[in-house]
């Protein structure tokens, strides 16, 4: 009886700890079948084409509840542009080569992106 | 065996035992033999704490090469290098020959091979590009650089259908250009040319 309980306590943790690993497995497969991270790529290289492409004076605004998904936030840093889209956090982010200087600034339902 | 008057137990290979000292033994060989079942249930269940952990190795093993597996599958790769060597060309332009005009005289010999970073764009942003700008006229022409003219050469082997498939998607992107402008050299202003070459190499 002893013997059949201690074989079921291992069956249940084997089949937990299996279980955590593979649904830990199936987010990371449908983190990358919604392909956020394409959507991502795409709004970050619209960005930073746009930003190659404005003289100083133009600002341009990207709305929060894109086409592309929902953008959670803008940055510019090192002369990169990094977008959240739909909690996806950018770690990469996608160079521009603009020679002015890039600023962003969150409005309620929109970014401002100007450039100086 | 068959214990005497004295209550002794005697055998044909062993000495006589009292009644005590047989149950005595009886019952220190039941325990030794309790203690060495306990001591291998002990072993069995580190057996099986190592072979459980060498499943669960083997269960995130497999997970992890299938969800490789699906991640490469899965990559969408944007390019627009093609789009920025335009972009490039275009502000490059703008810079040597503001109003379609451009100065021969205004380039020193260290703007003629850094001519982005005569431009104020920043040496850190333009590592993977490769300009190139030959402004002719009449009376001569000028050679305005910078980057790794190598990367033209590699360029090459995509253009002429020597890269197989596979590689195909690390061909660079490139845009070239001849615009009509107005030369300064010497005082005159000449009708000229401005032919660019510029090459991305690779997108991060």
């Amino acid at each position: 009886m002893e013997k059949h309980a201690e074989m079921l306590n291992q069956i249940i943790v084997h089949l937990v700890l299996i279980g955590i690993i593979f649904s830990l497995f199936l987010f990371a497969t449908a983190g990358k079948i919604n392909s956020r991270g394409v959507r991502q790529q795409v709004i970050e290289k619209e960005i930073a084409l746009l930003i190659d492409s404005a003289v100083p004076g133009m600002s341009f605004s990207v709305d929060r509840n894109n086409f592309d998904g929902i953008i959670q936030d803008i940055k510019i840093d090192e002369g990169k542009v990094f977008v959240t889209v739909a909690g996806l956090p950018s770690v990469r982010g996608y160079p521009y080569f603009s020679k002015y200087s890039v600023k962003v600034s969150a409005e309620d339902d929109k970014f401002i992106v100007s450039v100086k | 065996m068959k214990f005497d008057k004295k209550g002794q137990l005697c055998g044909q290979n062993f000495s006589c035992f009292s009644r005590d000292s047989s149950l005595k033994r009886s019952e220190f060989s039941r325990s030794s033999l309790l203690l060495f079942s306990s001591s291998l249930k002990k072993k069995g269940a580190m057996g099986e704490g190592v072979l459980m952990v060498y499943r669960l190795l083997l269960v995130s093993f497999i997970a992890f090469v299938i969800l490789g597996i699906s991640s490469v599958f899965y990559v969408q790769y944007i390019d627009v290098r093609d789009v920025e060597a335009k972009i490039l060309t275009r502000n490059v332009v703008e810079c040597i020959s503001p109003n379609g005009t451009i100065d021969i005289n205004s380039f020193s010999e260290e703007d003629k091979s850094n001519i982005l970073s005569y431009c104020g764009f920043d040496e850190s942003e333009v590592e993977r590009f490769y300009v190139e700008i030959e402004v002719t006229d009449p009376k001569g022409s000028i050679k305005l650089s910078q980057g790794d003219s190598g990367a033209l050469w590699v360029l090459s082997i995509f253009k002429n259908n020597r890269a197989v498939e596979g590689l195909k998607k690390y061909e660079s992107g490139y845009y070239n250009e001849t615009y009509p402008v107005a030369v300064i050299r010497e005082g005159d202003t000449l009708k000229g040319i401005i032919k660019t070459k510029v090459l991305v190499k690779d997108e991060l």
